[in-house]
């Protein structure tokens, strides 16, 4: 574990130089976890991010989720998030802001009559908060679910170094809490994320 | 014009959308009837090689009625993982609802092996409204069930496991009571499923409880019981593990019940 830390920090500071100017890029992202609330449980990821207009700061990110296999193909579950993401500004400065509108699709197609679990669209609403210091950007997002009876907020705080290769590392968590209306019951989910992601 | 038009769609995609994925309170509970009265096994989802062979109705010996099952478990039964033939009953066991489960059971004077023979489990499920399923991969799940009877040695042990991913977590509950082959015993257990403290189990053997009296004077015991908040299903049958058995076993069961009441669900 410590060779594994050790050899992290030693390309870090190899890779290190890489500087994002702009938001105007490009992102293919892989991540994998997840420790939910009382156990591991594999899911992964595949997240593609891109400028939609050159002359807007309008930007647009697709989310792929996996659950139930760290390699994408599975046959049971999968979450589909397309958001379109305006910001505030498109420097990549210390401070920056967006706000986005979405939509979160479920699609659970397990075959089993003891599962409740039925595919639904539900609208998403994005506010996140972003900080690009030369190689590492932080991102912390907000979004919110809103369901038939009762909605989900969802704390998504991120950690990305970039190589100036391009590559690049990212840790994410995500605590969602969720609360069906006009009844005491609400709940906290946990997940977790670690993957890599190449900026072109 | 346009506000109104653009209220008017947003109130009905949320209106289409779905619900949110954690289970809504004072779902009920799922009567139940196995007492099989009609000679079948209807209303029962089999975990059985040879309906013919492993899970037979006969006529004696019978707790009430004229039918009972006969289970018969012999060592070459391997399903799903383990060495089993086990009648389910599914959507029983839902988060925090109150259910009573009876039955009533016998072990047949030929057995002769020691090891351990689940009778009866709540078995945990995934968590399906999150995605979940029975084989992800890797498969880093996969422990014993959060509340089981157990037969070992002829004495019937409570046992609860309160970690998914773990088999070292597993503790019995109550004090072991011996079991006299030939003989009928009627349980019934009262349960709430919760996957904080406040889950508790209250189980009677031939109406006599078998948990002892804790500080507030009741016989139950609180611990979590679901791993989440997808609930449990309930099996009963004989389950010896992955470990390949010694030799056939044989396991009378009838008065399979749940309900809402210990009146209602006692052999």
């Amino acid at each position: 574990m410590k060779k594994i830390a050790i050899t992290c920090c030693i390309l870090m500071i190899a890779f290190s130089g890489f500087t994002q100017d702009t938001l105007a890029t490009r992102e293919l992202r892989f991540e994998i976890g997840s420790y939910r609330n009382k156990y591991f449980y594999p899911i992964s990821n595949i997240k593609y991010y891109s400028n939609l207009l050159t002359n807007v700061n309008l930007n647009f990110s697709t989310e792929l989720r996996c659950y139930g296999s760290w390699y994408i193909i599975h046959k049971d579950a999968y979450d589909l998030t397309p958001i379109v993401h305006y910001y505030f500004t498109n420097e990549a400065s210390p401070f920056n802001a967006s706000a986005g509108v979405g939509l979160n699709a479920r699609l659970r197609m397990v075959n089993d009559v003891r599962s409740e679990a039925e595919s639904s669209v539900e609208p998403l609403v994005n506010i996140s908060l972003y900080s690009y210091v030369k190689q590492y950007t932080f991102h912390i997002g907000n979004w919110a679910r809103f369901y038939s009876n009762g909605i989900a907020y969802t704390f998504l705080p991120e950690f990305n170094y970039t190589f100036d290769n391009g590559f690049g590392i990212v840790c994410r968590y995500e605590l969602t809490y969720l609360k069906i209306y006009n009844t005491d019951v609400n709940d906290w989910q946990r997940d977790c994320f670690f993957g890599v992601n190449y900026h072109f | 014009m346009k506000i109104l038009g653009f209220s008017i769609a947003f109130c009905l995609l949320l209106y289409s959308c779905g619900k949110v994925p954690f289970p809504e309170p004072n779902e009920g509970v799922s009567h139940f009837i196995g007492d099989f009265k009609s000679a079948n096994l209807i209303g029962f989802y089999l975990l059985v090689n040879d309906t013919t062979l492993n899970t037979q109705i006969v006529t004696a010996p019978v707790r009430n009625g004229n039918f009972a099952l006969k289970n018969l478990l012999q060592p070459d039964d391997y399903l799903n993982n383990g060495y089993r033939i086990e009648l389910a009953v599914y959507n029983c066991a839902a988060y925090h609802t109150e259910v009573f489960y009876g039955f009533s059971f016998m072990a047949d004077t030929s057995n002769t092996t020691t090891e351990f023979n689940l009778i009866c489990q709540w078995q945990d499920l995934p968590n399906y409204v999150l995605g979940e399923n029975w084989e992800p991969n890797p498969n880093i799940r996969g422990a014993t069930p959060p509340l089981a009877l157990v037969l070992v040695d002829n004495f019937l042990q409570i046992k609860m496991n309160t970690h998914p991913a773990s088999n070292n977590h597993t503790f019995i509950v109550g004090t072991p009571q011996p079991i006299i082959k030939g003989n009928w015993y009627d349980v019934v257990a009262h349960i709430f499923w919760s996957d904080n403290n406040d889950g508790f189990i209250e189980v009677w053997l031939n109406n006599t409880p078998i948990i002892p009296k804790d500080d507030n004077n009741t016989n139950k015991f609180y611990s979590s019981n679901l791993f989440n908040p997808a609930g449990n299903y309930f099996k009963f049958g004989q389950y010896k593990g992955n470990e390949k058995p010694q030799s056939a076993s044989i396991i009378y069961f009838d008065e399979v019940k749940i309900g809402s009441s210990f009146e209602e669900v006692a052999p």
